[in-house]
């Protein structure tokens, strides 16, 4: 398809230059440069190497590897940290799935049932957006503290303190609060879109409907899933806001990794190097994502 | 097409600029300070400390009123590391970091020498308790610190805790002391700061080595410890936000700058609870740390970031800010006018003697990487 470049594209052109190309150049230049004793540029692959550098390791500890299966298996700390980012960007982001499709599912069925009345339970989980995460995240500090409003009210009730945070459950919980409504809309304003008739032709066909669910609208509902637990995993995988605050500073994920490097270490190399290995892990990602969403619009087409 | 793009491009440099310079339109002269966050008066209030009333002000306002001519912009930061790639990048008129990193931006010629004429307050009130001090291995180097800073506050690195729970501890030998941190019975209870010099110097200090060290050995000993107290310990690591927790009772110890102890006690008599429930022992050997205002070599204002500095050292205003910050003031006069119970204490104002004890931090590119090599590995532990 040959791109029409109309010249109202211009400036979302000369802005994606700017703000997007311009950065990423710079993030891979540092990524592979650095800066010799005399202040001279050279190339190097030292970020990278440091990244897989076996000089410190520790035991792999995603996904229970350490705890549960008691394995010990020494890997550099950076493909640890990448492991433990991975294991809860991905259990969010499934989280996030099964809370927010049923969630989705049930909003469609009422904004179908009241075609010209008000979207109430959509405004409802769309204006906590309005406030800003950190503040937000702070109230969750507040809420779930040891001594915090939560604990308190437990502890009326003569239940003894709860640990809520700085474990993984403070930051999947937080995960899943900050970015559900992520997953809700676009799941949303696919089901919406899905056209009566098509239910009822499966209906008239003789389906059940689970049948019907599972055979029309499922189906039909994938590539709003798709693109929902993209917008989940990317920024789940690289917060490090969530992290520092919920996690008490316990836990290094890599967005963490990829801050100090920049702001403490001072070290751009090793910092764009760990950036790059993200953005591939992510990019990754989207392409397996988008690959399964094409094949299965070709198939839904054939209903 | 070309040149439309370039254009926009233009319009927009032109419009960024323009939002840029808005600053300036007053006919004021603006004045750039970055210092440490929470650590000047910011406030209208009455503080009462050991049963004595202090008035504290806003004290950029009051610089305002004094000097009509400036303005001040304020921007803080949190961590000496995250201050220090900003300073000859971006243009700041008085920075105030702490004497490590006063070193190394002397050595890499990122501030300027001070001319100290003319600056009275400074001259009259700076305590002398605070000269010949070893802020480097290289004596020169040590000699020509104040050539380039005035020192804002200092303090001590110490163990906070809560006297109820744990009871007096009356030893100062660091092996006694830091013991705290590592009591597994007080798993999730303890406080650590995030700031690497701190950890990994308390871990020496703990275990009798110095807090500079680059012996393998010794540094690899710290680093065990504190990865097995990351397991088994869990503690909370922060900074600012671990005040709070102290007060609540929600954590028992930690290790905390002298500064943070004041104001967790200066709160506590605030909520009508006894401040001497949370008390601070100073370990032989620890740490101390000057935090000194200096110019980068890149200041747009030097004229107003010396009378900043002057006026930071007139008695009254150095008076709010000790009262506020809770850390040490080198001003003599307004030493004199604190609480008994803080003016002799030797956690908070060492003599000559403990001082002796006392080692800062000392920063080359050696220490710096081997620490933070280490800190990284124990951040993913």
């Amino acid at each position: 398809m040959r791109l029409r470049l109309n010249r109202l594209t211009w400036p979302y052109l000369a802005w994606m230059l700017l703000f997007t190309l311009v950065p990423l150049l710079l993030v891979a230049f540092y990524a592979f440069t650095a800066y010799d004793e005399s202040g001279k540029l050279f190339f190097t692959l030292q970020g990278f190497r440091n990244v897989i550098s076996m000089k410190d390791t520790v035991a792999l500890s995603a996904f229970g590897l350490k705890q549960l299966f008691s394995l010990d298996l020494q890997v550099p700390i950076y493909v640890n940290v990448l492991a433990k980012s991975l294991e809860i960007a991905l259990l969010s982001t499934l989280i996030c799935l099964l809370l927010g499709y049923p969630a989705a599912y049930i909003l469609a069925e009422h904004s179908r049932r009241n075609r010209n009345g008000n979207n109430l339970l959509l405004m409802l989980f769309v204006i906590p957006m309005w406030m800003n995460a950190l503040l937000r995240t702070y109230a969750w500090l507040a809420l779930l503290e040891p001594r915090g409003i939560i604990n308190n009210f437990l502890g009326q009730l003569g239940l003894g303190p709860v640990q809520f945070l700085y474990n993984d459950f403070g930051i999947g919980l937080g995960m899943v609060y900050n970015y559900l409504p992520f997953m809700i809309l676009p799941i949303h304003s696919i089901l919406v879109k899905i056209s009566p008739s098509l239910i009822e032709a499966s209906e008239d066909l003789g389906a059940n409907r689970m049948q019907t669910f599972s055979r029309v609208t499922m189906p039909l509902s994938l590539p709003g899933v798709m693109s929902g637990v993209n917008m989940v995993f990317m920024p789940a995988m690289t917060t490090f806001l969530i992290p520092d605050l919920l996690g008490g500073g316990r836990y290094l994920l890599i967005g963490n990794a990829i801050e100090r490097q920049y702001m403490v270490s001072r070290d751009m190399t090793t910092g764009s190097a760990l950036s790059i290995i993200l953005l591939v892990f992510v990019l990754a990602s989207m392409k397996f994502l988008t690959r399964y969403e094409k094949e299965n619009n070709e198939g839904g087409m054939l209903l | 097409m070309k040149k439309r793009l370039l254009l926009i491009v233009l319009a927009m440099a032109l419009l960024a600029a323009s939002i840029l310079s808005g600053c300036q339109s007053d006919g004021r002269e603006t004045v750039v300070v970055y210092n440490w966050g929470e650590y000047i008066a910011n406030e209208n209030d009455t503080y009462t400390w050991f049963g004595r009333d202090y008035e504290i002000a806003d004290v950029i306002d009051a610089f305002e009123e004094a000097y009509p001519q400036y303005k001040v912009k304020y921007l803080t930061y949190d961590d000496n590391e995250k201050m220090y790639p900003k300073i000859g990048k971006d243009v700041y008129d008085v920075i105030v970091p702490s004497e490590y990193m006063v070193v190394r931006l002397i050595k890499e010629d990122l501030i300027q020498p001070i001319d100290r004429s003319g600056m009275e307050n400074v001259n009259r009130y700076l305590d002398p308790r605070l000269s010949d001090l070893p802020f480097d291995p290289d004596p020169a180097v040590s000699a020509s610190v104040y050539d380039y800073a005035v020192p804002y506050m200092y303090c001590t690195v110490g163990l906070l805790y809560n006297r109820d729970e744990l009871g007096m501890i009356e030893s100062s030998d660091p092996a006694v002391v830091w013991d705290v941190l590592f009591d597994e019975s007080l798993q999730g209870r303890v406080g650590m700061y995030s700031s690497m010099r701190e950890s990994i110097g308390m871990a020496l200090n703990y275990q009798g080595n110095s807090l500079n060290t680059l012996d393998e050995a010794q540094l690899e000993a710290a680093k065990q410890l504190l990865i097995n107290q990351r397991q088994t310990v869990r503690p909370l690591v922060g900074i600012d936000e671990l005040k709070d927790k102290y007060i609540s009772g929600e954590l028992a110890a930690g290790i905390a700058w002298s500064g943070d102890h004041v104001v967790c006690q200066l709160r506590l008599e605030e909520d009508g609870a006894d401040p001497q429930s949370l008390q601070y022992i100073l370990p032989k050997g620890s740490n101390m740390s000057i935090d000194l205002m200096c110019i980068p070599s890149n200041a747009a204002n030097v004229e107003g970031a010396k009378a900043f500095i002057d006026f930071m050292y007139q008695p009254d205003i150095a008076l709010m800010n000790a009262v506020y910050v809770g850390y040490s003031t080198p001003n003599t006069a307004a030493l004199e006018q604190l609480p008994e119970e803080i003016i002799n204490n030797q956690s908070y104002y060492p003599d000559a003697d403990t001082i002796d004890t006392l080692e800062f931090y000392y920063s080359s590119d050696a220490i710096d990487n081997t620490y933070d090599e280490i800190w990284q590995v124990i951040m993913a532990n």
